[in-house]
């Protein structure tokens, strides 16, 4: 009877472990980061040559695009050009420059023609390089507390919604480091990466385990 | 339920020594031992996992800590704001505020910016701690799962905000482990000491992913639930054991302190009046009995309550919390209850009008089913239709595998145990029907949630303790070691679903 109560509990287990890794190796994510800002109205009006940029920005993981969304005030695109560069020294990390072939709240991908790296703290600016006003979606300053928008140095009331996205999509199971990473942050002085990796194998190994000796022993002391 | 309790082990054990028999009796289960250890590893790694304030209202609820910790006062102070400035630079620091009910807004990912944070936090006086205490959402709840949270804070204060929210959560963990304990005795009182059909209920209670997730936040939940299995279990035992003294004051204080915990547990008192009245009668010591038995379990409920009330009072808060509903008993329109009641569980009649709040038929599997197996964060990480619709099938062939163990023993049934069971699951429900109708009339939206549920989870972990007794002897061992499998796969997946969500 053990025998078989163990079969069992075994078989669903495993089943259930192989599922949970293919899920976790098939699913596909291609955001790198986000500042956690909905785009819900347009941050400020950037008049032509005038530049709104978030800053200071964590890039907490490298990146080859970002998304924002443009409102045009019922117009045809304008060109514009989207800069990442270097928070503190204004170093020029990789700039890319996007034409007029988009509409009114549009949300555009731009790509960059260099990977972002991570570590690095910069800010991502938009310069309307046409005739006509632009204004980037985002949300109220509260949104993202580490960094702001400042509009030609002066700031603004409201954060740019960035989303920072790879060229080359990773699977769960390849984001799995960084995931440990993330989770071991504001949980106390006490935690840390090495200790959320152990928590991740005592997950993987104790639960199963005992729940095993736990159905043995009912089946045990009920024979 | 069939109740073939305790017997069976008084006539097995006739064989064995006595000394070997006090031994069995006297050492803790090893399969419950297991599955706590278990059920502790799995809260941690919950507790330790969701990011701060990502578990409904959390934020409400440390806050209220807090002012009890800091303050040695209760939260509501109409000059003061609802959090202190420590627990609102931690906030902010973690874009929790921001992520809440978000699916595309992450918490902060950023160690540099979990540095910053610590250092402005180090340079925060002691003042910083103890300058919330105003209206907060929780408030209207009674204190004591705040007052009990305020010493894992206190054993934690030299560490930072987050560390003593840890540590508060891991000890929320610690209650859930007393609500599987009680399931697994609730189990034994209504099914003899069997061991399988003890372990496929508690497993319920303690490997449930919602119920983990839940237990391992901080709020009233987790030591609701835990009163309110020892509450279930304690009703049968004085329904069974005659109303023996010792098991009703046991009965009523417990409630009592679920009714200090949240007013949710108010639903309890009419099943447990029943037990009392159950058990004293069926001591067949006349009306006499009935009478002291009364008297005692409202003298043990009324000195345990009485205090809060009177302290309420005292200082104009609301006693009951949320069983004063939005609006007043009078706008009631009974018609309309009773249709929108119908309507949660039923296809709409042609006579009806159709009630607005709810949303697509069924609301019952929504709110109940749907929130209950899997509704994380603030009800925004769900799984995908396919899975509730799984989980639902195998919730309906373990509910027909009990009707069917319930049948075979319906002579030995004893029905009026199952009128206790029958009339909590019937209170609660129609407590939380008349609280939300009555919200749904001023706010016109639902807030009901499938957590609401959860003190008569220790109910639903007989229903697979039971189905086990439909099956073949030979195919119930290899059934056990699935149910408890599925609950262990099913928590690797809720924990997965989740850290993707604030993670990937």
């Amino acid at each position: 009877m053990r025998r078989r109560a163990l079969l069992a509990f075994g078989a669903v287990v495993g089943v259930g472990l192989i599922a949970l890794v293919a899920v976790a190796g098939l699913e596909h994510k291609s955001g790198a980061f986000t500042l956690g800002v909905a785009p819900a109205a347009g941050v400020a009006r950037v008049a032509p040559q005038q530049e709104l940029c978030q800053r200071p920005i964590d890039v907490v993981a490298p990146f080859e695009k970002v998304w924002l969304q443009l409102g045009t005030y019922g117009r045809p695109g304008q060109p514009f050009a989207l800069t990442v560069s270097d928070a503190s020294s204004d170093r020029t990390i990789a700039r890319a420059r996007v034409a007029t072939r988009y509409g009114d709240n549009e949300a555009l991908t731009v790509p960059l023609p260099r990977t972002v790296p991570e570590g690095e703290r910069v800010a991502v600016c938009v310069r309307n390089a046409g005739d006509r006003a632009i204004a980037p979606y985002g949300n109220s300053g509260l949104s993202n507390q580490p960094s702001a928008a400042y509009r030609d140095g002066d700031k603004q009331g409201g954060d740019v919604a960035f989303v920072f996205i790879r060229d080359e999509p990773s699977t769960v199971l390849g984001l799995v480091p960084s995931i440990v990473e993330r989770a071991s942050l504001f949980h106390g002085g006490w935690s840390s990466t090495a200790a959320y990796w152990v928590l991740l194998g005592l997950l993987l190994v104790a639960p199963a385990s005992l729940a095993a000796l736990a159905v043995r022993a009912a089946v045990r002391d009920s024979t | 339920m069939p109740t073939e309790h305790l017997h069976r082990e008084t006539a097995s054990s006739a064989t064995t020594t006595p000394g070997a028999r006090g031994r069995r009796l006297s050492r803790p289960p090893a399969a419950l031992l297991f599955l706590l250890v278990a059920t502790f590893v799995l809260g941690g790694v919950w507790a330790l996992t969701v990011p701060p304030f990502q578990a409904p209202d959390e934020f409400a609820h440390v806050a209220y800590v807090q002012s009890l910790a800091e303050r040695g006062d209760l939260p509501g102070d109409g000059n003061r704001p609802l959090e202190s400035t420590e627990q609102h630079l931690a906030t902010g620091a973690a874009n929790s505020l921001q992520t809440a009910q978000q699916l595309l807004v992450k918490p902060e990912w950023s160690k540099r910016q979990e540095n910053l944070w610590s250092a402005r936090e180090d340079r925060l006086g002691e003042h910083a701690r103890a300058d919330g205490g105003g209206p907060n959402p929780a408030s209207s709840n009674p204190p004591l799962s705040y007052l009990s949270m305020v010493v894992p804070y206190e054993a934690a204060s030299g560490g930072d905000f987050f560390a003593r929210l840890s540590a508060m959560r891991l000890a929320s963990v610690l209650l859930l482990l007393v609500t599987v304990t009680a399931v697994w005795l609730l189990a034994g009182t209504v099914f003899g000491p069997r061991r399988p059909q003890q372990l496929a209920a508690a497993a319920l209670a303690g490997l449930l992913p919602m119920m983990t997730f839940l237990s391992a936040s901080v709020g009233p939940d987790s030591l609701l639930y835990a009163l309110s299995a020892l509450t279930l279990w304690l009703g049968a035992r004085v329904i069974l054991g005659n109303a023996r003294v010792v098991d009703v004051v046991a009965l009523c204080a417990v409630t009592g302190l679920a009714v200090l915990t949240k007013a949710t547990a108010y639903a309890l008192i009419p099943a447990v009046a029943l037990a009392v009245l159950v058990g004293a009668w069926r001591a067949r010591e006349g009306l006499r009995r009935v009478a002291v038995a009364g008297l005692v379990a409202t003298a043990a409920f009324a000195l345990v309550v009485t205090p809060w009330l009177v302290i309420a009072r005292a200082n104009d808060r609301p006693a009951t919390g949320q069983l004063q509903g939005a609006s007043p008993a009078s706008d009631v329109n009974a018609r309309e209850l009773a249709s929108y009641v119908w309507e949660y569980y039923l296809p709409r009649l042609p006579f009806q009008t159709e009630y607005a709040p709810l949303g697509e038929w069924p609301q019952a599997y929504e709110t109940w089913f749907k929130r209950a197996v899997g509704a994380f964060g603030w009800l925004e990480i769900r799984w995908p239709p396919a899975v509730y619709a799984g989980l639902l099938a195998v919730w309906l062939a373990l509910i027909g595998g009990a009707a069917v163990a319930l049948f075979r023993r319906r002579r030995t049934v004893d029905r009026l145990l199952m009128a206790f069971f029958v009339l909590a699951v019937v209170s609660l429900l129609a407590g939380l029907h008349w609280s939300e109708y009555r919200i749904a009339e001023s706010s016109g939206g639902l807030l009901s949630q499938g957590r609401y549920l959860f003190p008569l989870l220790p109910l639903a972990g007989l229903v697979p303790a039971a189905a086990l007794l439909a099956l073949p002897n030979r195919w119930r061992a290899p059934a056990l070691g699935a149910f408890v499998g599925g609950l262990i796969v099913l928590q690797l997946f809720s924990i997965g679903l989740v850290a993707t969500r604030f993670y990937a």
